[in-house]
């Protein structure tokens, strides 16, 4: 199978608001999948109940064969899925590269295997002539790029990426897309959740999976996705509003 | 060059302090002096140790007088009714400190921020009833009264010294350590933390552990030096929990030397207004809480610390590398 | 089991119960909309309990009639405090943490400056009701306690009035739901929470007026009735003014019943065994809240 990550009949009612209902998709190893769906559709719900921050109402996560439900969120990025913030979360009166370093630390115990850990995700994502900014310092699209870094630091397998590009211009754009497209080589897969950045997804996804009102709608290539009626019309034809 | 300029002098201050703090009771014989002395090194063990919990985890605790008073009735009952030596008990009063926080720590991290805060006092609260009520273990309001240990005050000095040393040492190793980190992340956004792989209830009740060790060895340290202790003193609010977090609050948390700062206003105000108004002396604290929150919330340090000289700067200690890259 | 003596008892807790339930409103109201825990409620409340002291010492003012000038001398003392050290705070966007230690700050000050002026002697009042007795077949309860109670009853109802009817109360109601929203539909916040902040010192003033009666005076009063006050406000629910009715009563019943059936000693340390409890067992009612 070499399916990485299954979520099998997944939902999620907040008393009785379904925010998740029967909720199936797999990932495997190294892809790149795009979750998209219009606001309120339950991507970060989705990403929420899988790291474990909220406990399912029913429905079975597993990852590389392991249960997940029941995990607290530490243990979830200890097997190996970590995940970035909406809402971004920098500590903000820690510098960048202390940041990192409290990602790298999930894997290594010392200050300085940590700091080298660190140095190396900063050189891939670029963000290492800011190193010793203090966090609440950074511009947003820094603070975005600062925490992927800080989640690539704890060598996921797995990256949960909840609207990564929100509220960046064009170039910053363009240079996360990047990024995120050099993770398989890495051997990190990822799960892009957006919103209404569409051309971002169709660029970067092999696949994608479709949310409405906390169902999955459609899910296939992004031609495919793309082209889906019943897509367009939980867009209402936003869509493609931002290319 | 410069930052081994800076950390030349980094060198001469810690040995010149050293020699000070060392060669003070011999030179000054006074002692009401040697007695502020001591209640100073004390107040700087009770913020330092208040601290590595509030300034450094986030977690502020408006309960820490009930590891204070744990350890002064630990080693002190050992002693009157165990016959067990005075200063080993200080460290067995500090394992009980621990051996409380875990119970504490239990109950009182299931809530964030103020609610932690005031769930730490009001256990604290029930921990000085009591010690009010089980007579038959604690003599109640009686109190327990201890021989004095030694006849001159220098013994007691040095104790003091070496905790107050012992608890700025390890404060300082476990800030600059993985533990550290994880503290700092969980103060910063404990959701973050969690998210990052951070078991922030067990790194909250290390730190919330490690801060009772050393404020229940300061309480066994004070029983052993007052020679008399009853629950309204050991256990008291204002007089020890409060007074802790002024002491680090007005110093500046989250920095090594704020307590150091802390401490010393602490005690030399505090004193100073004792001769005037007795009993409401504790006015004194009262207006300093005001001032330093309305006016200075990043204590005394933390203020020099933004505007001042580099060496003063409250961070974790993380060289750059020699040689960058990307300069 | 005495049946007399446990209706007694109940009634008791019942009736000082209301009076913890007013003490802890004005706790409540001022987490509700101000979100602040303010920790000089108690000191508050020993302010008030001074002012009727002395009305009725120096003048003679019955206790009863005194919440006449308890209310609005409380009032504008917390609009004071307020005004001139929370709402820099506020506005500078300080942790919740300081905003409470401001309030520790405040209580000292008011807790010591007492004790300069009135030094600590306990104080009681005696009025020609304070020993009658209301008897009800074999049980009898104190009548100022029946006083104290039905007047803490009216303030409450009155305060319930104002909050629901009133336009400032319906302002106030906002600003405790979303003081964004509110700030969005033209409410002042800031003035909101210094005349909210006012109206938590006044309920204290009311409180104190009727707590004399019932209960002796010293400065360090204080301490002992935030503590209570916020257990009250814990177990009623944050926030909720009806809650904290219930709670005080459960406090109230609490501390009757433990100090006849278990002993007097440890009668304050019913109201943190029942919050501790509470805390382990029923987390979830508070957390939700707690968690800030």
């Amino acid at each position: 199978m070499g399916e990485m990550l299954e979520v099998r009949k997944l939902s999620k009612y907040f008393g009785g608001l379904p925010a998740l209902v029967n909720v199936d998709f797999t990932i495997a190893p190294g892809e790149i999948v795009g979750l998209i769906g219009p606001n309120g559709a339950g991507k970060t719900t989705l990403f929420n109940v899988i790291t474990g921050v909220f406990r399912p109402t029913s429905g079975e996560i597993h990852f590389e064969g392991k249960n997940l439900v029941g995990l607290k969120p530490h243990d979830i990025c200890r097997l190996g899925i970590t995940r970035t913030f909406q809402v971004v979360k920098p500590l903000p009166k820690m510098t960048v590269l202390e940041n990192v370093m409290v990602g790298a630390f999930a894997r290594v115990g010392t200050k300085e295997e940590a700091r080298a850990i660190a140095v190396r995700e900063l050189e891939f994502t670029g963000l290492l002539p800011k190193r010793d900014a203090l966090a609440r310092s950074l511009t947003l699209a820094d603070r975005k790029r600062l925490e992927l870094t800080r989640a690539l630091a704890t060598r996921p397998k797995l990256i949960l990426l909840d609207e990564v590009v929100a509220g960046l211009n064009p170039t910053e754009t363009e240079e996360t897309i990047a990024l995120i497209q050099r993770l398989p080589e890495r051997g990190i897969a990822a799960v892009a959740g957006v919103e209404h950045v569409m051309r971002v997804i169709m660029t970067i996804s092999q696949r994608i999976v479709v949310l409405n009102y906390g169902r999955m709608i459609a899910q296939g290539s992004p031609e495919e996705v793309g082209h889906n009626p019943e897509v367009i019309q939980a867009y209402l034809g936003e869509a493609y509003a931002e290319t | 060059m410069l930052g081994q300029g800076r950390r030349g002098w980094r060198w001469v201050g810690a040995i010149l302090g050293a020699v000070v703090l060392l060669g003070f009771p011999i030179v000054v014989p006074d002692v009401y002096l040697q007695h502020l002395a001591i209640l100073f090194l004390l107040w700087v063990t009770l913020g330092t140790s208040w601290n590595l919990l509030g300034g450094y985890a986030g977690q502020i605790s408006f309960g820490h007088a009930a590891f204070f008073g744990m350890g002064a009735y630990t080693s002190s009952l050992l002693f009157a009714k165990l016959g067990f030596p005075p200063w080993p008990g200080m460290l067995l009063g500090g394992v009980a400190g621990v051996l409380l926080a875990v119970p504490m720590g239990y109950i009182c991290f299931r809530l964030r921020g103020p609610f932690f805060a005031l769930s730490m006092l009001a256990l604290s609260e029930f921990l000085r009833l009591v010690a009010l009520n089980w007579r038959d273990l604690t003599e109640g309001a009686v109190g327990i009264l201890l021989p004095p240990f030694f006849i001159s005050k220098l013994p007691y000095y040095y104790i003091g010294v070496a905790l107050a040393a012992a608890t700025m040492l390890a404060t300082w190793v476990l800030v600059d350590s993985k533990v550290g980190f994880y503290l700092l992340a969980i103060r910063e956004d404990q959701d973050a933390a969690e998210a990052l792989g951070i078991d922030t209830t067990w790194y909250k009740l290390v730190a919330l552990m490690a801060s009772a060790f050393f404020t229940a060895m300061a309480g066994s340290y004070y029983a052993n030096y007052m020679a008399y202790i009853d629950p309204p003193i050991v256990f008291s609010i204002v007089d020890l929990s409060i007074a802790m977090i002024l002491v680090a609050v007005l110093g500046g948390m989250g920095t090594l030397l704020g307590p150091v700062v802390g401490a010393l206003v602490i005690v030399t105000l505090s004193e100073a207004f004792r001769a005037y108004f007795a009993a409401a002396h504790l006015i004194v604290y009262g207006v300093l809480i005001i001032v330093a929150i309305v006016f200075m919330p990043e204590g005394i340090v933390g203020s020099l610390a933004a505007r001042g000289p580099r060496w003063l700067r409250p961070r974790v200690a993380t060289e750059a590398p020699a040689t960058g890259t990307g300069h | 089991m005495d049946l007399t003596v446990l209706l007694q008892t109940v009634l008791a807790g019942i009736l000082v119960g209301g009076l913890y339930g007013l003490i802890g409103m004005g706790m409540a109201i001022n987490f509700g909309v101000l979100r602040i825990i303010n920790l000089a409620q108690g000191e508050l409340l020993m302010v008030g309990m001074y002012v009727c002291f002395w009305l009725f010492t120096l003048w003679g003012l019955d206790p009863l009639l005194s919440p006449v000038v308890t209310i609005p001398f409380l009032f504008v003392l917390g609009v004071v405090i307020h005004r001139f050290l929370l709402t820099p705070l506020i506005r500078a966007r300080a942790l919740p943490e300081n905003q409470i230690l401001l309030t520790v700050g405040v209580g000292l000050v008011l807790t010591n400056a007492a004790l300069l002026a009135f030094t600590s002697n306990y104080r009681t009042i005696t009025t020609g009701y304070s020993a009658s007795l209301i008897t009800l077949g074999s049980i009898a309860v104190s009548l100022p306690a029946v006083l104290a109670f039905g007047i803490a009853m009216l303030v409450s109802s009155a305060l319930w009035l104002f909050l629901m009817k009133t336009d400032l109360g319906k302002c106030i109601r906002a600003t405790a739901q979303d003081p964004d929203a509110a700030l969005l539909m033209g409410v002042n916040v800031e003035r909101i929470s210094v005349i909210t902040f006012g109206i938590g010192a006044a309920l204290e003033g009311a409180a104190g007026s009727l707590l004399v009666l019932v209960y002796y005076l010293f400065p360090a009063l204080g301490g002992i009735f935030t503590l209570k006050a916020f257990i009250v406000v814990v177990l009623g629910g944050l926030g909720s003014t009806v809650g904290a009715l219930l709670g005080g009563m459960v406090l109230g019943l609490a501390e009757s019943l433990g100090a006849v059936y278990v002993s007097t000693g440890y009668k304050d340390a019913i109201g943190f065994i029942v919050f501790v409890l509470m805390l382990i067992f029923r987390p979830a009612g508070l957390v939700g809240r707690a968690r800030m």
